[in-house]
Parts: structure tokens; C-alpha cells; sequence
């Protein structure tokens, strides 16, 4: 039989959440974030398809730091290997495929797709909230977007 | 706690777990490993085997809880680091044959002093403790240090504690020592230590890190031969035709492991099968759910300001004190973590009350699309998740938030495959994923098996309620629905 901890049943009666609470735990999860920047970067990229093996992405994430390290302060990247490694870069575009924001193209599973609806909830919802709350990133959103294009049209 | 009340922590441990006369002089051994079969050991390996800090590793589960679930998995990091000493005297002579002439005898014994040491860092029940004090501020301040900052993304806590100390005074003078009792072996304790982290400063030297911590290392090749063994999971590993593909790299400015095209596909079976390792073993629900319970004792003693044996657990050279057992004698703990330790002693663990998949989500329209990523990324800090567990808790009767659980394993990374050389020609190399698409495979598993869980105890009652909740929660504050998937996979019967 489980057993249930008498001392915390009663902690838990004393300390229940308040309306106040439950608000501020709400309301935290929709502050904009890293994951919300790259993809209104990946939105301003043409067509549907992104190909982009490992090696491209996190080097194309690696030029963008070093171009604009401001806002790519928390990428770390490993240089001594192949290319430069950055988790975070993965991190991200997992939680983005997860979500279904991003998919993945059929059989191959190696490059990303992103619908024209997702580009337009992009637009409609999360460009809005970065335009509010992080004007730095949106002055240097268009410098960024040509370093992308470039590295993946080249790199293609 | 700052980094040199940490190393100086690790001392104190050292000073009073070791003692220098514990080196002297041992003849060889013999021992069988039911892996790798039987194999010599050198008098001064024995000498390292046999310190106090090595042999704690017999206390310590290689797979935690997994025995719980699979009876048979209870073999023990000592085990592992035995395993991993075989192996790297093997990679070690393939590559003197194959031309790698500076890989001396005793190069490659500090090879296998780095194997023995490799996993010191372990604390009790391996990498579920490590999920506990890896969240600790001190070792997320020195993880921003500069020699750390470059392998941040490779070096795990564990490593980072055996690193330390190796680079002790105490295991200076046991070197010292042992370097006196055998003085054809010279110990280099800045190339043991690099190669253990993965991050060796000597590129002529790169291969003992390949060896060590690489791509397709000894530590691989040995866990997941072992972890399929002992669980009796049927999966195969054919490490001797890996060993006959290797070759050594060498560009003049890097002298690195590679591996000829033939032993290609021999490597892709190591990847395929570390990633079905994953919901098999490493990320199974019941084994999740035990991390999960154990994390909760971690709160109680955090939250209570409790002290078990002295221990407040808020420093990471606590969990190097103990092992695996410390959790199974309950009498002597603090009443109010007793039911918790109990729990997971005779196995009432906690069951599934909610699944979450980006297969389930319903409907897969762009509100949810928006709302799921956000949540996320919001469950990354461990803080939010206590928040949700809160949220849950609250609402349904006769239990705690320690007794109710959300919980995302961390995705799982095939980049060796990017790490891997390959010779497809003379002199010309590529990396395995630019020959085979193994990231398809991640992908593919990222999609659609990867999934998170809301757990809770393995009461009927509790479980339908908490399901009930937990779901509402999700649609009314988080505009997250799912569809029926997400409660027929949890089976509650």
C-alpha cells in the first residue's frame, strides 16, 4: 500500500494555493522566449522546406552569435570538433518539432517543414509579443534573416 | 558555496576516505567479467581498484531502480569500470598495431587509470542522483567556467566530479605514491583527467579522448553490451569487428580515432541500439516514475532544511559520501521522509495518470501548436514543473506534491554520429551522418515516441482524479488538449 506522509498531508492544508498564486504560475508560462525568436527567424525563410542537416544549422547559429551575441548569449558552442555544437540549438528545434510547429519531411526525416499556417500564427501572435517585449532583437531581426537565407542557400 | 569551498570538500572527503599507505606493492589478478570474460589486471591497477572510493562503486547500480523492473539489471558501476578498462586496452593495441607508435605502454596505462577512475564521480543510484546535484548552484557556476564553457555541452556532472578528484592533492600523492611502488609506470594526471571530461589540450593526443570519451568509446561499447546483457533486453553490439575497422587519424596537427567504411553499418547498430535503449530502459515509465520518487525525498530534505547522517544534500560531495543502500534502511531517517524510502523499498511506485505526446495533441491546430510550445519551454525550469505539480495537487484530496509528479525526459542524442570519422577512401573522411541519415532516426524518434508523463500514487481513485485534473488544467489554463490517447496509454485498471 502507498504510503502518504501524515506531517505533509497536514503542511499541504496550511499551504494551499491562493488565487493570487495559480495566476502567477499561469501567466509565467507565456513569456516570450529563445524558441519563440528562432522561429520568427526560420518564418522569413522561402517555401516550406528547410534543409538543414546538423552541420549547417548549428553552423548557420554560430555565425548568428557571432554577429549578433547579444541575443544568442546562452548558446554555448563546442569548437573543436566537426562543426560548432551548441545543445541549446538542438534543444530547440526538438521542443519546436514536439509542438509540431516544425515537422519533418517524409521518408528521410532530415529536413524541417513549416507550414504557411504556422508562418502566419507566427506572425499574427508571436512577432507582436517579440515587437513588445524585446525591440533589440527586431532591430536586428532583418541582418539576422539575410545570414540565415545566405548560409542555407549556400550551403543547400 | 563557491568553487573552493568545493574542491575543498572534495579533500576533506579524500583525506578521510583515503590514506597513502594504502598503495604498496600487489601482485596481478585474474578476473572474469561476464561480459568480456576473463581478463589481467596489473598489481598497480589492483592497488587503484581496491581504494575505498573505487570500491564504492560496487554500492552503486549502474541502471538505478531499473531492477525493479527488470530483475536482472544489477550490475554496478564497479562492474561497468572494469568493463571499461578491458575494453580500452584493447582499443589501446589495435592502435599501436595499426601505427599509432607514441601509444606506449605507459600511455596506455594512464589510459587505464583514466577507465578505473572514469565514474568516481557517480553518486548513489548513478544518473538519477545526478539529476538532483547537477541542478546545484555550485556546479552550475563552475560549468561557466572557461575551460568548461567549450565542453559544456558534452560534460556531464559526474564527470565533472571525477575530474575534481583526480585533480585533488590527496590523489596527487597516491600517484606519488604509486609512482615510487612501480616506477616503470608514470602517471599523468592532467591527460587522465582531459580525457575523462573529453576535453584533452594535446591534439597529438586527441585519441585518448576518443578512447576515453569519444564517439564510440570504451565507455559505450561496454554500457550498452552491459545494460543489454543484464536487463535481457536482446539487442548486439559486435565491438570486435568496430575494433578491426578502426584506424588511426592523423593530419599532423590532430592524432584522432577513425573508423574504415567497413565497420560503418557496425556503428549505426551502436546508435540504433542506444536509442532503443531509451524507452526500453533509460526512459521506461516505470523507471521514470522511480526518478521521480527519488527526486521527491531530494525536495522533502530541501524544503524541511533536514539533515540525514549530518547531510543536507545541498552540497554535491554529500552524494559522493553514500551509495545506493543508504536508501533502503528507513528506521533511521527523518519521520517525515520514511514514507517516501518505504514506498520505493517494497516497490509500490508511482503509476501514470496522464501521457503527453505531440501525438495527442487534439486538435493540431495553430492555437495548440502555440500554446504546447510554449509549455515546453516553460516545463524546462524545474521550478515550473513543481508549480504544475502544485496546480494538480491542490485540487485532488489526500495527497502532496511530492506525491504527484510531471515529468519530461531529456531527449536523447545521437551526435556521435557527427563526431564519428570515417574513411570512405584513402585519406579522405566524413563524418557518419553525412554518409547515413541517423539523424532521420532521432527525428523520427523525437516525434513520435519521445513522452512526458504526470505520475501519481498507484491508487485507482487517486489515479482517475488526478488524470481528471491534470487534463483540465491543461485545456483551461494552458490551452493544451488532448485527445483519449493520453488516458487509455496510462492503463488504469
Amino acid at each position: 500500500m502507498y504510503e502518504i506522509s501524515k506531517e505533509l498531508l497536514k503542511d499541504k492544508e496550511q499551504k494551499l494555493l491562493t488565487e493570487q498564486d495559480r495566476k502567477r504560475i499561469i501567466t509565467s508560462f507565456k513569456r516570450i522566449n529563445d524558441d519563440d525568436r528562432i522561429l520568427l527567424l526560420l518564418s522569413h525563410i522561402e517555401g516550406r522546406e528547410i534543409v538543414a542537416s546538423k552541420k549547417i544549422l548549428h553552423t548557420a547559429f554560430f555565425k548568428l552569435k557571432e554577429n549578433y551575441s547579444q541575443h544568442f548569449k546562452n548558446f554555448y558552442f563546442t569548437t573543436n570538433e566537426n562543426y560548432p555544437f551548441c545543445k541549446r540549438v538542438d534543444d530547440i528545434f526538438f521542443r519546436l518539432q514536439n509542438c509540431r510547429a516544425l515537422s519533418m519531411k517524409n521518408p528521410t526525416y532530415e529536413s524541417y517543414l513549416i507550414s504557411d499556417e504556422v508562418k502566419e500564427m507566427i506572425r499574427d501572435e508571436v512577432r507582436p509579443k517579440i515587437e513588445e517585449e524585446d525591440r533589440n532583437f527586431m532591430g536586428d531581426l532583418s541582418g539576422m534573416i539575410s545570414i540565415v537565407k545566405e548560409f542555407l542557400e549556400h550551403h543547400e | 558555496m563557491n568553487e573552493q569551498d568545493f574542491k575543498d570538500n572534495i579533500e576533506e572527503w579524500l583525506s578521510a576516505t583515503l590514506d597513502k599507505n594504502l598503495i604498496n606493492k600487489k601482485g596481478p589478478k585474474i578476473i572474469r567479467d561476464p561480459v568480456h570474460g576473463i581478463q589481467r589486471f596489473f598489481g598497480w591497477e589492483i592497488n587503484f581498484l581496491d581504494l575505498p572510493i573505487i570500491q564504492r562503486l560496487r554500492y552503486i547500480k549502474q541502471n538505478a531502480f531499473a531492477y525493479l523492473i527488470y530483475p536482472g539489471a544489477l550490475q554496478t558501476r564497479f562492474d561497468h569500470t572494469l568493463g571499461v578498462s578491458i575494453l580500452t586496452e584493447k582499443f589501446a593495441n589495435i592502435l599501436r598495431k595499426k601505427g599509432f607508435n607514441d601509444l606506449d605502454e605507459n600511455l596506455q596505462n594512464n589510459l587505464r587509470i583514466a577507465a578505473i577512475f572514469h565514474d568516481v564521480g557517480h553518486g548513489p543510484l548513478s544518473h538519477l542522483s545526478e539529476e538532483v546535484y547537477s541542478q546545484l548552484d555550485v556546479i552550475q557556476e563552475i560549468l561557466t567556467k572557461p575551460e568548461f564553457v567549450a565542453v559544456k555541452q558534452n560534460v556531464k556532472t559526474h564527470e565533472l566530479l571525477s575530474y575534481y578528484i583526480i585533480k585533488s592533492d590527496k590523489l596527487k600523492e597516491l600517484f606519488q605514491r604509486a609512482n615510487k611502488c612501480y616506477p616503470k609506470v608514470s602517471f599523468d594526471i592532467d591527460l587522465i583527467s582531459e580525457s575523462i571530461i573529453g576535453n584533452v589540450s594535446d591534439l597529438k593526443r586527441k585519441y585518448c579522448q576518443d578512447i576515453i570519451n569519444g564517439s564510440f568509446d570504451a565507455d559505450k561499447l561496454d554500457y550498452i553490451q552491459r545494460d543489454c546483457f543484464f536487463t535481457g533486453l536482446i539487442m548486439g553490439v559486435d565491438v570486435e569487428r568496430i575494433f578491426h575497422a578502426i584506424i588511426p587519424k592523423d593530419n599532423g596537427i590532430k592524432k584522432e580515432i577513425a573508423l574504415d567504411i567497413s565497420g560503418s553499418h557496425n556503428i549505426e547498430q551502436l546508435l540504433f541500439n542506444k536509442l532503443l535503449l531509451h524507452p526500453s530502459l533509460y526512459h521506461h515509465h516505470k523507471v521514470r516514475a522511480c526518478t521521480c520518487m527519488f527526486k521527491s525525498i531530494f525536495e522533502i530534505v530541501k524544503d524541511k532544511d533536514l539533515a540525514i547522517d549530518g547531510k543536507k544534500f545541498d552540497n554535491p560531495v554529500d552524494f559522493l559520501e553514500i551509495t545506493d543502500d543508504f536508501f533502503f534502511s528507513y528506521k533511521d531517517k527523518p519521520s517525515v521522509i520514511q514514507p517516501h524510502i518505504k514506498n520505493l523499498r517494497n516497490r509500490v511506485l508511482f503509476k501514470r495518470a496522464l501521457v503527453i505526446c505531440g501525438d495527442f495533441l487534439n486538435p493540431v491546430n495553430l492555437s495548440t501548436i502555440k500554446s504546447y510550445k510554449d509549455f515546453l519551454k516553460w516545463i524546462e525550469d524545474p521550478e515550473k514543473i513543481r508549480d504544475f505539480r502544485r496546480l494538480i495537487c491542490d485540487k485532488v484530496k489526500d495527497i502532496t506534491d511530492y506525491d504527484v509528479w510531471l515529468d519530461f525526459p531529456k531527449p536523447p542524442s545521437l551526435r556521435e554520429a557527427s563526431q564519428c570519422s570515417i574513411q570512405v577512401r584513402e585519406g579522405e573522411y566524413k563524418t557518419l551522418d553525412e554518409l547515413f541519415p541517423t539523424s532521420g532516426w532521432l527525428n523520427t524518434y523525437l516525434e513520435h515516441k519521445i513522452r512526458g508523463y504526470v505520475f501519481c500514487p498507484p491508487i485507482k481513485k487517486i489515479r482517475e482524479r488526478v488524470h481528471e485534473i491534470s487534463r483540465k488544467i491543461l485545456k483551461d489554463d494552458f490551452n493544451i488538449e488532448l485527445t483519449e490517447d493520453c488516458y487509455h496509454q496510462c492503463k488504469i485498471r
